[in-house]
């Protein structure tokens, strides 16, 4: 489970692209970050228990009927835990069957993804190291996440273009953080750069906002799918080029590998989404990636770059810029328990930290009121 | 991890099996005496370490106008386009043959994307001219990859797509268009072979469509579940008019009522009728025209016609999305082609509705060396690896037809007789 978000802004952020509803209607509910994490690692360890791993499907829909109230409401900590429960049982399977992951979704048809290095939102001097680094280690494209102030975007993503040189693919993401209006405008500004893409440009990611900045640019436009209501709600409004599915956030194998056969079905290219996987997450991912004909566009698998170390006995390295699925049985790699339990944190610290975190604004509130 | 074995030996058989008797749909009545005996293609391949896995070309057209139809129903084009348009490109059956053979020999079975993608690539014209021997083809390479797959992991070809979520399927007996007296001795028989869902061909006839429904629910009582289909046979006004005249039969779908190539004429028909409509999805874009128009309730997957089971498994998957229901659809398979459609209807949530899968019913043999039975009106999945069927190459050799039957045009057709 990646990326797990303990703070209210990103709990709910998470929660509006789950639901497809905008952050101000959603409810905070009871988050596993607030209420403690116990009762949902007993719910996950409930599921597993005494299932024969082949049942995968029984078991993922018991799981999604349990938790049905927690899905609907956004809750990504259920989600995030589907695709953990989906990986583990997929994993016992390729291992009893002695065949990889990718064998067990119609065989691999490219043996690595190129990924698009992430440029965040850093300083322009922080940027600058970052790509000189990323492109001696042989990354040729680049996502660069704009969205926040238009004269800082246009710099970063000049700076990436000229250091990257001519050749390079850079996309960039906006985080849905435009109106339709500045969207297009945007594009038309940074269009100079040559960008091969663009994600997310319209706030709460309304398809007919989206549809009408694709109508205006020529720009490919890239947009989120984590469930087939969405990619359905985008295809009829004829508002992506290409697809972004995070395998993280679809709530499981079959379930990623449902929305990448929608996308083929749409016959629109495909992008492996990331939510910063550490190396299991990272080896699911790629197994979809290289079994998915349309998966053609570089992916955003910089999990292992981004985190200072991993859990399994061998992480993922880039190579030229991509990475290599493994061939070996289930997702092909090992959880060192040892490196695990080193940054094992407690799950009592878990408990209270959106409670934590509302005390401490509700005592800013005080102390300015 | 085990070394893959590649495929070394390949070679297609055509057959030619008879009915059990001669079967008519609206679409024969006034054009054709009706069906005796349908055409496959099977496909037999031996890995280097002696393993063996089959595909099917089921029914395959001997007919121009068949062809044609087949090619409508592929492309979405109506019949009149297709026949006022090119020629659909000359069928050799042998040639066709040889490039089945080529695109498996020296392929690892696991490769399946790769090789369809292949062998897609390199008839790109004829598939999109909806040339249907192309699309069996394709399907029938899948099929034999993935029952190569399925022996060589020791697994039931199920496992590949999620595992099973039931272990059979519960078929409706489909009653084609024949005289009063034969109908009721097909029901009788089926009814007693333990079949509570039966699907009767319509369209030709109102009158005789009402006296054959109302037959087969006057026999199987009212629990009985009973399908129409009418093969795109009415229009908008006929299709509503029809199927209320029905409904007092307490009808569980209606197939097909108006032209497949046109959602929105499906969806006006499913918001004048009270039963749900069924209606296949053959390719993609028809498919999510389908669910922009809300013009259907149940899909009809037909996997000989989707050009592998992974396209048929996106299909299945669709409908799971779409929240809908799904059956299999029957293109009247033998052994290896049923046995396909059952691993992939039992490994989907959204087969709830009974499917057609009366193959196993409708011939005097078959080309396995042990044929499905019905057991209370199910299919049950095999248990075994791969596809579960083991093809008897003697019975086979038995029904073997030339190449020549199979290739269009034939010399005779041109004289116009």
């Amino acid at each position: 489970m990646s990326d797990l978000p303990i703070s209210v802004a990103d709990y709910l952020r998470e929660a509006s692209y789950q639901t497809g509803q905008p952050i101000e209607t959603l409810q905070l509910g009871n988050p596993p970050a607030d209420t403690g994490l116990e009762p949902l690692l007993g719910e996950i360890e409930s599921a597993l228990r005494g299932c024969d791993p082949f049942d995968v499907q029984e078991v993922m829909s018991s799981f999604r009927k349990a938790h049905h109230a927690e899905i609907q409401a956004g809750n990504v900590y259920y989600a995030k835990a589907a695709m953990a429960i989906s990986m583990l049982l997929y994993d016992l399977v390729g291992k009893a069957l002695d065949t990889p992951l990718y064998n067990l979704l119609g065989g691999k048809i490219r043996d690595r993804v190129p990924v698009s290095w992430v440029a965040y939102i850093r300083s322009v001097d922080d940027l600058q190291g970052e790509i000189v680094q990323r492109l001696a280690e042989g990354f040729k494209s680049f996502k660069v996440m704009v969205g926040t102030d238009a004269a800082l975007d246009m710099e970063r993503v000049g700076i990436v273009r000229h250091m990257a040189g001519p050749g390079a693919s850079i996309k960039v993401d906006a985080m849905a953080s435009w109106t339709v209006k500045e969207a297009i405008q945007r594009i038309r500004d940074l269009g100079v750069h040559n960008l091969s893409g663009v994600e997310s440009p319209v706030l709460h990611a309304d398809p007919r906002g989206i549809a009408m900045v694709r109508a205006a640019v020529s720009e490919a436009i890239i947009e989120h799918v984590y469930n087939s209501d969405r990619g359905m709600k985008l295809w009829s409004a004829n508002a992506v080029d290409i697809v972004n599915v995070v395998p993280m956030m679809t709530g499981g194998i079959d379930a990623a590998r449902n929305l990448l056969s929608l996308a083929t079905m749409m016959s629109k290219p495909a992008v492996i989404g990331s939510a910063v996987e550490l190396g299991p997450g990272t080896a699911v991912a790629l197994h979809l990636g290289v079994s998915c004909p349309v998966a053609t566009m570089p992916c955003d698998l910089v999990g292992p770059a981004m985190c200072v170390d991993d859990v399994i006995t061998q992480p993922f390295q880039y190579s030229e810029g991509a990475l290599r699925v493994r061939d070996e049985p289930g997702l092909g790699v090992s959880l060192d328990m040892r490196k695990a339990a080193l940054w094992e944190c407690s799950v009592k610290g878990f408990a209270g930290m959106l409670a934590k975190e509302r005390r401490t604004e509700n005592r800013t509130e005080e102390s300015k009121a | 991890m085990k070394t893959h074995q590649l495929i070394k030996e390949c070679h297609c058989v055509p057959v030619n099996v008879a009915r059990c008797y001669e079967t008519v749909s609206s679409t024969d009545v006034g054009v054709s005496k009706g069906t005796p005996s349908s055409y496959f293609m099977l496909v037999h391949a031996v890995t280097d370490s002696g393993i063996s896995g089959v595909g099917e070309m089921s029914d395959l057209p001997t007919e121009e106008i068949s062809r044609l139809r087949e090619a409508s129903h592929l492309t979405g084009k109506p019949l009149a386009e297709i026949r006022n348009g090119p020629a659909l490109p000359a069928m050799d059956a042998t040639k066709l043959a040889a490039e089945i053979d080529s695109a498996l020999l020296g392929q690892d079975p696991f490769d399946v994307q790769h090789v369809l993608h292949e062998f897609r690539t390199a008839h790109a014209a004829e598939l999109a001219a909806g040339d249907v021997y192309y699309t069996k083809a394709a399907w029938a390479i899948s099929m034999v990859m993935y029952d190569l797959m399925g022996k060589m992991l020791d697994a039931p070809v199920y496992e590949f797509f999620g595992g099973k979520v039931r272990d059979r399927l519960p078929i409706s007996w489909v009653a084609y268009i024949r005289p009063a007296e034969f109908l009721e001795d097909e029901i009788r028989q089926r009814q007693s072979e333990g079949f509570g869902a039966f699907k009767l061909k319509v369209g030709a006839d109102p009158d005789l469509d009402r006296e054959r429904v109302g037959t087969v629910r006057r026999m199987t009582g009212p629990d009985a579940q009973i399908k129409v289909d009418a093969m795109a046979s009415w229009s908008v006004e006929e299709a509503i008019t029809r199927v209320r005249e029905l409904e007092g039969f307490d009808l569980l779908g209606v197939e097909t009522p108006v032209s497949y190539t046109e959602p929105k004429k499906t969806a006006a028909v499913r918001s004048g009728i009270h039963v749900p409509v069924i209606e296949h999805i053959y390719n993609a874009a028809y498919g999510m025209g389908l669910w922009s128009e809300d013009a259907v309730d149940v899909l009809n997957i037909m996997p000989t016609m989707t050009m592998g089971m992974d396209q048929s498994k996106a299909f299945l998957c669709l409908a799971e999305m779409m929240g809908r229901q799904a059956v299999l659809g029957s293109d009247v398979e033998l052994g290896p082609g049923t046995a396909a459609a059952l691993h992939l209807g039992v490994s989907s949530p959204a087969v709830t509705f009974p499917s057609d899968l009366i193959g196993p019913g409708m011939y005097v043999d078959d080309v396995v060396t042990e044929p499905f039975q019905y057991e209370e009106g199910c299919l049950v999945v095999r248990e075994r690896p791969g596809l579960g069927v083991e093809l008897d190459l003697k019975k086979a050799r038995t029904w073997e037809c030339s190449p020549e039957t199979l290739s269009r045009p034939r010399g005779e057709e041109t004289d116009g007789g």
